[in-house]
């Protein structure tokens, strides 16, 4: 969901999986990313709609995805429960291993 | 990787899968990605669309599996019933037309999964192929085979016995896999997902 965010209006499966490897410096495959995008949309944290066909895709549009009100406060909640769990913890403070 | 497009969308609609994905394989491919790395996502995107169907579908599963041997037991039954022919250890026409017939078989069995599974049919077949294959080994005979194994570990002259058993076990169950497969195919119809408008 941070990376559709990220993507904006550009948030089709190509730069979603490119972005997510560049982020991870992993390699993804599509059809996980794909999985993972269905999930979220059946609990309504993401919505898509399809795009133009093109020749290049072989006659198939892109599905765009973007974030639903859900999604974001789902996101922030996420974000919020990550830093409590972070913050108090000395050994990771500072950056040393 | 033009020329395989038209596979993969057939497959993905078949798993019901999103064809966009097809179309954003293809466009990978265009910037460079090997036919290697196209087909691997193929595989893994078709296995991830068979497995969450399964996980989705766990009743359906289990009916699949149950018609799968309903169907099989009546081959069993007209099989010992008007056939007395079976596979020998050496290749003949009768163990040619056994694997033939278990071939027929299973893909009449696939058909018939795929068609009273007809929303998830191709995934539901998987799930039959697969539990049919685990139960493959409770009906073969490995005492040959074991005798073979250890022979071959100080005699170098049985290994060519140990690989031509060994094959030999695998065939039917590769015959009943890919016969299974073959129905399910013929038997499953595209889940073609509903075109949404394009963005404003």
């Amino acid at each position: 969901m941070l990376t559709i965010l990220r993507l904006g209006d550009d948030a089709y499966g190509v730069p979603i999986s490119r972005e997510i490897e560049r982020q991870t410096r992993r390699a993804v495959a599509f059809g996980t990313v794909y999985a993972t995008l269905e999930r979220l949309q059946k609990k309504g944290l993401v919505r898509s709609n399809l795009g133009e066909a093109t020749p290049e895709r072989g006659g198939r549009a892109k599905r765009f995805f973007r974030v639903t009100s859900p999604g974001l406060r789902a996101v922030r909640e996420m974000k919020r429960n990550l830093i409590r769990l972070w913050t108090g913890l000395p050994e990771l403070e500072g950056g040393m291993a | 990787m033009r020329s395989s497009h038209p596979i993969t969308v057939w497959l993905f609609e078949r798993v019901d899968l999103d064809v966009a994905l097809a179309g954003d394989l293809l466009e990978e491919c265009a910037r460079g990605r090997s036919a290697f790395w196209y087909w691997k996502q193929v595989l893994l995107a078709t296995l991830i669309g068979i497995w969450g169907a399964i996980l989705d579908h766990k009743v359906l599963a289990l009916r699949a599996v149950a018609t799968g041997c309903a169907v099989n037991s009546v081959w069993l039954y007209l099989w010992q019933k008007f056939l007395h022919i079976g596979l020998s250890f050496r290749l003949s026409i009768e163990s040619i037309t056994t694997l033939f017939i278990i071939l027929l078989t299973q893909t009449a069995t696939g058909w018939i999964v795929a068609r009273t599974h007809r929303k998830h049919a191709l995934p539901m077949v998987f799930v039959f192929a697969i539990w049919l294959t685990l139960w493959y080994p409770a009906g073969v005979d490995f005492r040959y085979l074991r005798m073979l194994l250890v022979d071959s570990i100080d005699q170098p002259r049985f290994r060519g016995y140990l690989a031509a058993d060994i094959a030999w076990i695998l065939v039917p169950i590769l015959a009943e896999f890919a016969g299974l497969l073959i129905g399910g195919a013929g038997g499953a119809r595209s889940g073609k997902r509903p075109l949404e408008p394009a963005p404003s």
